[in-house]
């Protein structure tokens, strides 16, 4: 059975908020939080503000025009809104029926369970979501490709709020790196799976593009080479969920409440990110390391093999060097798979075009089992979750964009990446990637993992080791992180309702 | 000279006025079990690339021990009720059957219908409840061999573990089988296991009052020995383009192991993919199935504050930390609250489901090359594999000498193959295999759900031979 077009559910995409599904994909992003002095006048205010919601269906086409500009930049200004339990609470929401356990706590309670340090019970790095009381109530994401434009209507959005009773508790103006970088210099942002879903036109198009030639075997399984096609159940309340051992097979949408329909869970993070100790960790064990295998290691390899992707986002795995001719063709720079992949051909530009598959690296020997994006994303690898096809189960829709200047900019100021990732389930979606596989060094794959270098998180800020087999010298050694690089600052587990959630407020 | 020793290399033996006689029968016992499989006499999937980790004349030096990790909640009930449905997962996962499923028979040939947990992934755990208020959950993954062979030699040691683990009064008395209990042999005949006395590894502190060790059929050390022998069986499954073997197709051909959980087509797939390579295999010293290290870091208190470090005790484990057999969760003493009224990552603590699923387990193998050792050939798949008509995510594996398709298939046959399963309705569960048409009868069920079976029965496997 293949799944043909028609089979696709048809998205509300009138009523699902814009960053979900489809993702802002602005330059710049401008988070702002508030807590609710005044429920009556801000339910009328935030009752008001559905209409200037940025649907899925309005950044679609935004999307779609922009990319004929040239440049490709808009001054278009793009808003959703989230809320914490405790904001829904403050609107005297019934909030009863929530199931999902994360949705009901401040991060900060559950700062343990997320690896993050915690003393004396409390987190100890945390900027916001400590307790309720530093957690947002609502949470707005303003975007635009223009400064200016972005900071007028965050200010006139901030001023407004203001005068309903909503108080700013908290912002952080995301700013989009060049060469679409975060600030350890890796090109982020590449691998995303692609949901399933039809945008009702006549005739319904698809959300997500499909390049694949129909004539391949996996043309119903895939948007792009590498970008697995995913029930949007998985990430927007109301449709159908992905199939453990099926892909092509959809399950029934995951038992929500009515009034969640349309609507997502977003998990906000924010990482505080240090360069300079990054780079230190390279050029010193990158040292230890051309001494243990015998041959000079430098600084940009030891980040391929700790990161999976060299910076300019060529896969360790299909080259052993930066290579522009995958990276800066989006049909091979996320074409890879631990077991290796055969070729595969892609319809551009009205031609048929053959990308080239690779062979496997199970043991990990181009691409370590460490690597961060092989931690978080195995592929076709059976894990400690069960065979390959789970792993489709856990991924999530990240829509993070870095926050503070460049470090060779202004060296002393703070910077990182505010996290967003959009799912409908925090238990079986960003805890299994978070806590179960990027902060566990016994998981996912067969043979010691070790820790993910770059973002796994211990709790306790003791050193983290990972394994590594050198082919070429045939030696075993471990590279060993003596701090964090990345340090989790606080966020919220939110809820990103419907437009017709806030219009009925 | 080496010897194998107690899972996690536990030192409960030097707590015993037998200690030496404990610590070369166990010893002895791994090495008889190793023996077995490794014996074509006596296993007829005997694999000439499994070794034995002592014994080995070799002279080859072994690899490093290589982890295979997997998930503590049963899989098989994730498949079952699908991956959106946890809570009836969890709750399912606390019924126990009481079921024939071990060939014990009376001397009159009555089957004996046995206690156990249907937690199959070598981590079961038991919830203490005083009323309804949770005061403890204790997980163990310590497999049964380990226990009767502790009770045979030191009974007594056995009782005051029982009652140090389980933090009660034991009756010494209650864990002693109250009749024989008898096998049938190859050609049907009834010969004595236990005698009225010994260890029963099935008592009721074991099974309805605690868990000190592991109870489900496939729970248990042989099996995990016996699978990581068949793994290395030459299985004749075809690789893709780029060489790899799906976990999938080797599960579906072979049939050995249960293809819904978590930890076997990892462990086959493998071990498998080590002896496609030529490599022998072994599992490390001393072999057991471990709890790795976490924390609970998710557990608070009703006021939401956390409480994991505390709560959280590593009873039973390795020297190092690394390999943990025993696990306990339970609060400070003096608390004012109790575990149901804290929540694990923000939902309340109902069911130890919900704490097994941030248990990774773990067991030990390694490998290297042996010059003059081959895989044995199977020649061709003795399973298959089929999709439940009713819950698409469960696969059953079954004989091509038994059924000519997934059409053959009945509902009994779905019904043994997913024997420890239950069924919610109306918020109780029930079995497929209903507890009371089967107990004390003749029949003896053939538990399927994960297929690991004796080393006496003949397998009708078409294999080369074993050189």
């Amino acid at each position: 059975m293949t799944v043909r077009l028609e089979d696709e559910p048809v998205l509300a995409a009138a009523d699902i908020q814009g960053n979900s599904l489809r993702g802002f994909d602005t330059k710049y992003l401008d988070l702002v939080g508030f807590k609710i002095d005044d429920a009556a006048k801000s339910r009328a205010w935030l009752r008001a503000l559905a209409d200037s919601i940025s649907s899925t269906q309005l950044v679609h086409e935004h999307r779609i025009r922009r990319s004929a500009q040239r440049p490709k930049i808009s001054s278009r200004v793009l808003v959703n809104a989230a809320f914490s339990k405790f904001g829904l609470d403050s609107l005297s929401f019934d909030t009863s029926e929530i199931e999902d356990g994360f949705l009901k706590e401040p991060m900060g309670s559950l700062a343990g369970a997320l690896g993050d340090r915690v003393a004396d019970g409390q987190p100890t790095d945390y900027v916001l979501g400590k307790a309720v009381a530093d957690t947002p109530d609502v949470l707005l994401l303003i975007g635009s490709d223009d400064d200016a434009a972005l900071t007028a209507q965050t200010a006139s959005i901030v001023s407004s709020a203001a005068a309903a009773g909503l108080r700013k508790s908290y912002a952080d103006r995301g700013n989009v790196l060049p060469n679409q970088i975060e600030h350890f210099g890796f090109r982020d942002g590449i691998s995303a799976p692609g949901p399933r879903g039809l945008l009702a036109k006549n005739p319904p198009t698809p959300l997500t593009l499909r390049w694949i030639d129909p004539a391949e075997p996996v043309a119903d399984l895939l948007g792009k080479p590498g970008q697995p096609l995913i029930w949007p159940g998985q990430f927007v309340f109301g449709y159908p969920t992905q199939s453990a051992t099926d892909p092509r097979m959809p399950q029934a949408p995951r038992q929500a409440p009515k009034w969640m329909e349309n609507g997502s869970l977003l998990v906000f993070r924010r990482l505080r990110q240090d360069v300079g100790l990054f780079r230190k960790f390279l050029s010193d064990t990158s040292t230890t390391l051309s001494q243990s295998l015998g041959r000079t290691i430098n600084g940009d390899q030891l980040g391929a093999l700790v990161v999976g992707r060299w910076k300019d986002g060529t896969p360790a795995i299909l080259s052993p060097a930066p290579d522009a001719s995958i990276s800066s063709d989006e049909m091979r720079v996320n074409y890879f798979a631990y077991g290796g992949i055969p070729e595969i051909r892609v319809v551009r530009d009205r031609k048929v075009q053959t990308i080239p598959g690779h062979p496997a690296d199970v043991e990990g020997l181009r691409c370590p089992h460490f690597a961060h994006i092989r931690k978080v994303n195995p592929r076709d690898q059976p894990t400690n979750k069960g065979q390959g096809e789970f792993t489709q189960l856990f991924q999530m829709l990240r829509r993070g964009i870095p926050f503070g200047p460049l470090y060779d900019e202004k060296p002393e100021a703070e910077r990182g990446l505010l996290f967003l990732a959009y799912q409908t389930s925090f238990n079986s979606q960003f805890r299994e990637l978070n806590t179960d596989w990027m902060n566990n060094p016994d998981a996912p794959e067969l043979g010691n993992d070790g820790y993910d270098l770059l973002v796994g998180q211990n709790g306790d800020g003791a050193a983290r080791s990972a394994p590594l087999h050198d082919s070429t010298a045939n030696v075993d050694v471990q590279i060993t992180a003596p701090a964090q690089f990345v340090v989790p600052t606080g966020g919220a587990f939110l809820f990103c309702p419907s437009i017709s959630f806030l219009r009925a407020l | 000279m080496d010897r194998y020793l107690p899972p996690a290399g536990i030192d409960d033996f030097s707590r015993s006025q037998r200690s030496e006689d404990l610590r070369s029968g166990w010893n002895q016992n791994i090495s008889d079990i190793l023996g077995q499989v490794r014996d074509p006499a006596m296993y007829t999937l005997a694999s000439p690339l499994f070794y034995d980790q002592l014994a080995d004349t070799s002279g080859v030096p072994d690899g490093a021990p290589v982890p295979v990790p997997w998930n503590g909640f049963p899989l098989r009930l994730t498949k079952w009720y699908g991956a959106a449905n946890d809570a009836q997962a969890n709750a399912a996962a606390e019924q126990m059957l009481t079921l024939p499923a071990f060939g014990f028979f009376q001397q009159d040939g009555t089957a004996i219908a046995l206690p156990f947990r249907i937690q199959d992934e070598y981590c079961e755990w038991f919830v203490d409840r005083v009323g309804d208020k949770v005061q403890r959950i204790s997980f163990t993954c310590e497999p049964p061999e380990y226990w009767e062979f502790l009770a045979k030699i030191d009974f007594d040691l056995a009782h005051t573990l029982y009652e140090e683990l389980l933090h009660k009064s034991v009756p010494a008395d209650d864990l002693r089988w109250t009749i024989d209990v008898f096998q049938k042999d190859d050609n049907g005949k009834l010969v004595k296991r236990y005698s009225q006395g010994d260890y029963n590894p099935w008592n009721v502190w074991n099974t309805t009052k605690g868990a000190v060790h592991l109870t489900h059929p496939a729970n248990s050390l042989f099996a995990e020995i016996a699978l990581g022998s068949d793994s290395t069986l030459g299985w004749p499954v075809s690789p893709n383009p780029q060489g790899q073997i799906s976990e999938i197709d080797l599960m579906c051909c072979a049939g050995r192991g249960g293809i819904n959980r978590s930890s076997d087509p990892l462990i086959m797939k493998g071990v498998f993919g080590l002896a496609r390579q030529g490599l022998s295999v072994a599992l490390a010293n001393p072999i057991g199935l471990y709890i790795s290290p976490f924390t609970l870091g998710g557990l608070l208190d009703p006021s939401s504050k956390p409480i994991g470090a505390q709560a959280l005790q590593l009873v039973r484990r390795s020297t190092d930390g690394t390999r943990i057999l025993r696990v306990e969760v339970a609060l400070p003493t003096g608390a004012s609250y109790s575990l149901d009224q804290c929540s694990l990552d923000g939902n309340p603590l109902r069911y130890g489901g919900q704490i097994a699923r941030n248990i990774t387990m773990r067991l030990f193998g390694v490998g290297k090359k042996i010059p003059g050792k081959a895989p044995r050939k199977v020649k061709t798949c003795p399973d298959f594999c089929c999709f439940h008509p009713q819950h698409a995510e469960f696969r059953g594996t079954f004989r091509h000498s038994d059924f000519n398709g997934c059409a053959d298939i009945t509902t009994d046959d779905w019904n043994q193959e997913a024997f420890d399963i239950p069924t919610a309705k109306a918020g109780a569960f029930s079995f497929a295999r209903a507890e009371g048409a089967i107990a004390g009868s003749e029949a003896v069920l053939v538990p399927r759900g994960r297929r690991v079976e004796p080393v006496s029965r003949q397998q009708k496997i078409d294999l080369g031979k074993y050189e």
